[in-house]
């Protein structure tokens, strides 16, 4: 691999104060792949999941995506599904914690994002291990739009991101 | 344009085996670390049926707690979830699989591991892929995670065999560092 020009940081971000939703707005559509990658804990609302949305010039907050899910709390594996949603739910089964001490780690994949003829399928590994809602999860979603996606909103479900939490963009050039 | 995913070290066993492959030395100028690994070892690890054995993975020596939770699925079974934890120097955390003498020559296992804000005051929340494919006799995909309450950078990374098995000749794993600026 060609280190260096795959995995290309578009933006980034630690979060100074406790925030209810972050954006990526003018993702450019040079890449192939997008990854983001979110480290930190809740602000509020221990056990809320985290949801995504995207968009072309604005997200879109139409009833246009869903979500297949399984995942583990070491008791009991679970899976679910989510169609007609209005948002991506890259956790359902994991809450986030409000506990500095019990952080979230999720990697989300937007697989061929800037296409204008493909909807978008999108990939996420969510794990957190404290407070109410433990577990590691792994989920498809779709966005069921051929727009090429630059603009992309994550936030958590009825609670706010605590200050700290990094939240980054990477694209992955195939060439 | 920036270097920002880097091969930090390359291991590749040799023909002794070795019984762990450890990543030491790591700088802290990155923001996230990757761990790609291909592994097979060299007795039957914990199990013999099916031939696959967990991996075991140490953050800087030793110290902190660990927490493991895992989601499985074996040929024609409902996938499992599995939880564990202990304290450092323990053998409750898990990363990874590796294929047992059993399996049939040549097989490895593939996987994995995602370290966001490794150098992070808080604790880390590790994530992790693998995958063992042995022709249809014995095959096993694994999600896990894990969490360390260390609070201190990750410096150093060992990766073992659960079972105390070597692992074998061309067994491989590959460190990167990922950069956010």
């Amino acid at each position: 691999m060609a280190a260096g020009s795959t995995y290309t940081p578009i933006a980034t971000t630690t979060l100074g104060t406790t925030t209810s939703s972050y954006t990526f707005s003018s993702i450019p559509s040079t890449y192939t792949d997008l990854v983001l990658v979110l480290y930190g804990y809740g602000a509020s609302s221990d056990g809320s999941s985290i949801i995504c949305r995207v968009g072309n010039g604005s997200t879109d907050t139409g009833n246009n995506y869903s979500t297949t899910r399984m995942g583990g709390n070491g008791s009991a594996s679970s899976y679910g599904r989510y169609t007609s949603a209005a948002f991506m739910r890259f956790a359902a089964l994991t809450g986030q914690s409000t506990s500095s001490s019990n952080p979230t780690s999720l990697v989300v994949n937007f697989m061929d994002y800037a296409s204008t003829t493909a909807k978008k399928t999108v990939l996420n590994q969510i794990s957190q291990l404290g407070g109410s809602y433990p577990g590691t999860e792994l989920n498809a979603n779709l966005w069921s739009s051929t727009s090429a996606i630059n603009t992309i909103e994550i936030y958590p479900y009825l609670a706010s991101f605590a200050a700290g939490t990094v939240i980054t963009l990477y694209g992955i050039a195939a060439a | 344009m920036a270097n920002t995913y880097t091969l930090i070290q390359s291991i590749t066993v040799g023909s002794g085996g070795a019984a762990n492959m450890t990543f030491s030395s790591i700088p802290s100028t990155y923001t996230d670390l990757k761990i790609v690994g291909s592994t097979r070892i060299v007795g039957n690890g914990e199990g013999s049926n099916p031939p696959i054995s967990r991996g075991e993975i140490t953050f800087n020596g030793s110290g902190g707690t660990y927490s493991v939770c895992m989601m499985y699925g074996l040929p024609n079974q409902s996938p499992t979830t599995n939880s564990a934890g202990g304290s450092g120097g323990s053998r409750s955390f898990y990363a990874g699989s590796s294929v047992g003498n059993l399996a049939a020559a040549s097989i490895f296992s593939n996987f994995e591991i995602y370290i966001p804000s490794y150098t992070s005051s808080l604790a880390k929340v590790i994530l992790i892929n693998d995958v063992t494919e042995n022709f249809e006799v014995a095959t096993t995909e694994d999600i896990c995670a894990i969490s360390w309450s260390g609070t201190s950078a990750i410096t150093s990374i060992k990766l073992n065999d659960y079972g105390n098995s070597n692992y074998a000749q061309y067994s491989t794993a590959s460190l990167y560092g990922i950069k956010n600026s």
